[in-house]
């Protein structure tokens, strides 16, 4: 019998499974080159925005994970896993996924 | 600071001597010279005290002035500490009197043996120095965890030796090939083939070896004498000759070589994880290993996201529960088929214990970021950004299942001063773990961070070492002692009395007590009164337990 980890784990092992990882980490990649195109800023500028992030949004994202239960046992689904990586194979939909995710980290570090 | 009887403790005469042996211009009384090797905050529990301040600082460049040197110095009464590249109070004076040999001049690669994968070198060449100029022809060499600033020499002969790499390139005292070693007398020794003119391929005989005298556990620290040259093993590196890099630490920027592979590994719970690390050893994947907390990485990356993360409770269970068993790993190959094949055993490994493997290297701005951080152990200084200092709790090498559970025991203890605000909170799950030799052996520190301007946090520092200390004597593990005097002594009872071997090895080599042996053989008391008494209750019944009696061991 498969041994289970905890929530977070299992949907890092479905997205494993279905090769949505292997093909996440190239658009985080791309998405992280595309911040740093724009606002001018290099990776140790990137990571240290990170660490002044303020104790009130490290807190709504906190209870953000605790009130997600249900959606991560949802996303650990090897079934919606298999759908994401199949979804990633398509060109349109990898450069839309790059573009929303510069964006997102774009007004993240922008703020 | 210092007395007045301490800073006339060479004379005239003796400072003159000095002079003679290496010239002038290399030696120094200076007090402002003197205190800048007595500022050596790291692995002293007492950062306001400083450390010993050298009555006297030389720079030898060769052999022959090392010799002289060392002479001087034994005929005035004095004592020599050697120091190469340093790293904390380790190659610090123990005591008053000492003069310190500083071997910043000694600085040279005498050869690269492409052929039979091997360098000479002096005290003085670094892990970098000697990683660039090994990559130039397809080698490479173990760089200690302690950074690549630190000296290959010393880490082989006299000191420390673990690093990252150690599950492709072993641990420094096994990869030393021969070395010369001049004696706390004057005279030179040298070790291996070289003793018998024939080359350095080999350290050992003929004969018996001495490699388990220089060495013991982990190296007299210039309790023995001075070494100022050796001979170390390299590995292969399929890579380019050089690593295109830009900036340093998390500004860095490497050019990626095409057949290397950065992943982190996730399992589903302790066992899984160390039967999947068993395998993978045992497929000989890595070029670089380390188990290391996700909390930990959180917290030298970003130190004060770190702060505000230890009071969340979502993210907090995430980082020390969810994805508390991993492993970060680096695989190389020589070509594009052997990285593919090497992928796959890890993919399969993955699937048999129920993992996840993050490839990293398809986030390029990350691993351009990482990369060297980690094949250079350049990472490591980040450590101390939190608090300002840090230091650690280990036993000895040993199973990686017995690692794992000192790295559990490990965690109680951290949690506990967490909790009492004598440590900085880093989730308390932060080892600092590798495997050595794709083999089932592996190394485990606890790295705790605290504030040296804390006042609890340097009351706490004793306490937690004895508390370490007891743990692991009562597993039957070696705590970190080699370097404590105090603990030497009280352990040694249990460990076949080994101080009273090391005294009868240092009285051989020195009979006129030249070398500054605080780190080897000079034990004295320790005063456990700053220890709470059920830990020192629970000391006194295993020393009782398990100290050796005239006829052997313990039942």
């Amino acid at each position: 019998m498969a041994i289970k980890g905890g929530p977070l784990f299992e949907v890092t092992a479905s997205a494993y499974r279905n090769g949505v990882i292997d093909k996440g980490m190239a658009l985080f990649g791309d998405a992280v080159d595309g911040v740093m195109k724009e606002t001018g800023c290099e990776m140790d500028d990137l990571v240290n925005k990170m660490d002044e992030a303020s104790e009130k949004t490290v807190m709504r994202m906190d209870a953000l994970l605790a009130w997600s239960g249900p959606m991560i046992r949802i996303a650990a689904s090897d079934r919606l896993m298999a759908l994401t990586s199949r979804l990633l194979d398509v060109a349109i939909l990898r450069r839309l996924g790059v573009a929303v995710l510069t964006r997102m980290l774009v007004k993240a570090v922008t703020a | 600071m210092m007395s007045p009887e301490v800073e006339l403790a060479i004379t005239d005469e003796a400072y003159r001597e000095l002079e003679e042996a290496v010239d002038p211009e290399n030696v120094s009384r200076e007090p402002a010279v003197l205190d800048s090797y007595a500022w050596q905050p790291f692995a002293n529990d007492n950062p306001e005290r400083w450390v010993i301040r050298p009555v006297a600082v030389a720079m030898p460049g060769s052999t022959e002035e090392v010799q002289a040197l060392v002479k001087a110095i034994g005929r005035n009464g004095l004592k020599f500490k050697a120091f190469s590249t340093g790293w904390g109070a380790y190659s610090s004076p123990t005591s008053e009197g000492v003069v310190q040999v500083d071997l910043r001049r000694m600085d040279r690669i005498i050869d690269i043996d492409e052929k039979n994968m091997y360098a000479v070198l002096e005290p003085y060449v670094c892990g970098a120095q000697l990683q660039a100029e090994g990559m130039k022809v397809g080698l490479n060499t173990h760089i200690i965890g302690a950074g690549p600033s630190c000296s290959i020499l010393a880490s082989a002969t006299s000191a420390f030796g673990v690093g990252w790499d150690c599950v492709y390139m072993s641990y420094s005292g096994r990869n030393l090939l021969g070395a010369e070693w001049v004696l706390p007398d004057g005279e030179v020794l040298r070790l291996g083939s070289l003793g018998s003119g024939k080359g350095w391929f080999c350290g050992d005989g003929p004969g018996p070896s001495l490699r388990g005298i220089v060495r013991g556990s982990t190296g007299a620290l210039s309790g023995l004498g001075i070494f100022t040259k050796a001979a170390i093993k390299l590995y292969n590196w399929p890579g380019p000759p050089q690593i295109k890099t830009e900036g340093l630490l998390l500004d860095a920027r490497s050019e990626v070589p095409e057949n290397l592979r950065f992943c982190m590994c996730f399992w589903p719970d302790r066992k899984s994880q160390d039967e999947a690390i068993y395998k993978i050893n045992e497929s000989e994947l890595c070029y670089i290993f380390s188990r290391t907390g996700l909390g930990a990485t959180i917290s030298i990356a970003t130190p004060h996201l770190m702060k505000i993360l230890t009071k969340t409770k979502a993210i907090r269970k995430a980082v020390t529960g969810d994805m508390k068993w991993g492993c970060t790993l680096i695989m190389v190959a020589d070509s594009a088929g052997e990285m593919a094949y090497k992928e796959g055993v890890l993919a399969e490994i993955a699937k048999q214990y129920g993992g996840a493997v993050i490839n990293l290297t398809e986030a390029k701005p990350i691993i351009r970021m990482f990369l060297m951080n980690f094949l250079r152990s350049t990472a490591v200084p980040v450590v101390f950004r939190m608090g300002g200092q840090m230091f650690t709790a280990l036993d000895r090498n040993d199973t990686w299942d017995t690692q794992m559970d000192w790295a559990g025991m490990g965690e109680k203890v951290k949690q506990k001063w967490i909790d009492r605000g004598g440590i900085l909170d880093d989730m308390a799950d932060n080892p600092y773990m590798v495997s050595y030799e794709d083999n089932t052996w592996g190394h485990c520190e606890e790295i705790f961070q605290y504030d040296p301007r804390n006042p609890d946090h340097l009351a706490a520092l004793e306490p937690i070492f004895v508390e370490f200390s007891l743990e692991a004597v009562e597993r039957c593990m070696e705590p970190l002692s080699s370097t404590d005097a105090r603990l030497r002594k009280i352990i040694s009872p249990m460990m076949g009395h080994y101080t009273s071997w090391q005294q009868k090895i240092s009285g051989f080599f020195d009979r006129d007590r030249a070398a500054d042996t605080g780190m080897y053989c000079d034990e004295v008391d320790f005063d456990l009164q700053k220890v709470e008494p059920d830990i020192r209750d629970r000391f006194e019944k295993a020393i009782k337990k398990f100290s050796w009696t005239d006829d052997g061991p313990p039942e």
